[in-house]
């Protein structure tokens, strides 16, 4: 059976759909087996970010009610032959979602794939419950603020009682993505420190990402932004899939991404 | 004629709590085997049978010729502690947002109490670890360390953040007053 990740947050913009693109892209390229599966029902984002929003024909809904089989419905990635994704239904609303119909569909998933990526709503309503129900790990995105971590931490206290495997007395796997980091804001005192939120939320590091403008373009693009090699955040979705492959990658420091001139002539100096 | 002067003691009392009243004397029952004891004011049938099962004399409303009032040794009880019957619940894990324990115990909580999550005790609460959240406690102290942003409220008073000046705070509330005062105490140098 293949490793079942939900990517979760509890509050909503922190880069959930984003990581979910760049990780299960990372993973594909480090030879695997990924597929990726929109659960944000009704508000469907990651076939735009993946640049696939017209290949969409059948989404998970129609699988899970079986109008449409799993091959049919997973579309191939343009950007490498090991990602598959599955859309979610832009249609229907979160209350279609049912524990049966769900676990059958990963059941299915887990069988074909060594991956199967689960990207959550936001929130921690019934669709982010579905989502968290069967899988065996998962990634918690948040933002170096209060808000984002508090909403994280409830978001894992509710994967801790929710889980269909801490049900069966197994532990979830948990692992956390500092995501928008700006470094110099960390080092200034005004943004909360790797180890303030490793404290309060106390699960594994996965990887911290820096904040990119780049993002924002490549999402617009339909191309992860892991695919370009001169940006931070690419950089970091590369060390963090390449950790998730099994391969022990120290973790680094995010740094400032473009300082200019005068600031690399500061940067020398400080 | 033949006559006897005796100066007794005599123990005044007005009863305002019977038995309030009554665990004081049965405390205090060595020294009043040998004193007469004066009410002021009513008093009820349960007191009297109390006091003549202990063959304690007594006399009611007599206002006392002139007499010396001397210092008194009793003891006097203070407001029993609040016990209750429920064990001590130890929480080893931390508390994040979201998550509720109430009990009507005393709770010891070793691990931190994240932002948005609530920890409401019937007993005491002693807390060792960081505290974000909400402390509510109904019995006679809490034990925490510094807190800024933890909302802390004991028997209905909400405690301001800033009287936590410790490492260890108990916090208390004695005559309707809030009492913090330092657990850690000044180790010794020996010499």
């Amino acid at each position: 059976m293949g490793m079942i990740i939900a990517v979760i947050s509890g509050k909503g913009g922190v880069g959930k759909t984003t990581a979910s693109a760049n990780i299960g892209l990372g993973i594909a390229l480090n030879g695997k087996k990924c597929v990726l599966v929109d659960f944000d029902i009704g508000q469907r984002n990651l076939d735009m970010i993946l640049g696939l929003e017209n290949r969409v024909v059948y989404d998970m809904v129609q699988v899970m009610d079986g109008e449409a089989t799993v091959s049919q419905a997973i579309i191939k990635s343009k950007s490498s032959p090991n990602l598959y994704f599955l859309a979610a239904s832009q249609t229907k609303d979160k209350s279609v979602l049912d524990s049966d119909k769900i676990k059958k569909l990963i059941d299915e998933l887990s069988e074909q794939f060594e991956y199967v990526i689960l990207d959550s709503p936001a929130g921690i309503e019934s669709g982010y419950e579905h989502t968290i129900e069967f899988a065996n790990s998962a990634i918690v995105v948040v933002n170096p603020e209060v808000s984002s971590i508090r909403d994280s931490d409830r978001a894992i206290g509710i994967l801790d009682s929710k889980s269909q495997k801490v049900k069966d007395g197994e532990e979830v796997a948990k692992y956390l993505i500092i995501n928008r980091i700006i470094p110099e804001m960390v080092s200034s005192g005004e943004m909360l420190s790797s180890e303030d939120i490793l404290e309060i939320l106390n699960i594994k590091l996965l990887g911290k990402v820096a904040e990119d403008k780049g993002v924002i373009d490549a999402s617009n693009q339909g191309k992860p932004i892991i695919l370009n090699p001169k940006s931070v955040a690419g950089r970091a979705y590369v060390r963090i899939s390449s950790r998730l492959c099994g391969n022990n990658i120290a973790i680094e420091e995010p740094s400032a991404s473009s300082k200019g001139i005068m600031g690399k002539f500061r940067g020398m100096f400080s | 004629m033949q006559s006897s002067q005796y100066s007794i003691k005599v123990f005044e009392t007005q009863i305002e709590d019977d038995d309030k009243f009554i665990s004081f004397i049965e405390t205090n029952y060595e020294l009043f085997k040998n004193h007469l004891i004066l009410i002021q004011g009513n008093i009820s049938s349960n007191i009297s049978e109390f006091l003549d099962k202990l063959n304690l004399k007594y006399i009611n409303n007599i206002s006392l010729p002139k007499a010396k009032k001397i210092q008194d040794n009793f003891i006097i009880i203070k407001d029993k502690l609040k016990i209750n019957d429920y064990r001590l619940k130890i929480i080893n894990e931390a508390l994040r947002s979201g998550q509720v324990i109430e009990y009507e115990g005393d709770i010891l909580i070793t691990d931190r109490v994240n932002s948005g999550a609530k920890l409401v005790s019937g007993g005491n609460i002693i807390a060792l670890n960081i505290i974000n959240g909400d402390i509510i406690c109904n019995g006679n102290y809490i034990i925490m360390p510094q807190s800024s942003r933890s909302n802390i409220l004991i028997q209905g008073h909400k405690i301001n953040n800033l009287l936590l000046q410790h490492k260890l705070n108990k916090i208390e509330i004695i005559d309707d007053i809030v009492s913090v005062t330092s657990i850690s105490k000044k180790e010794l140098q020996w010499v």
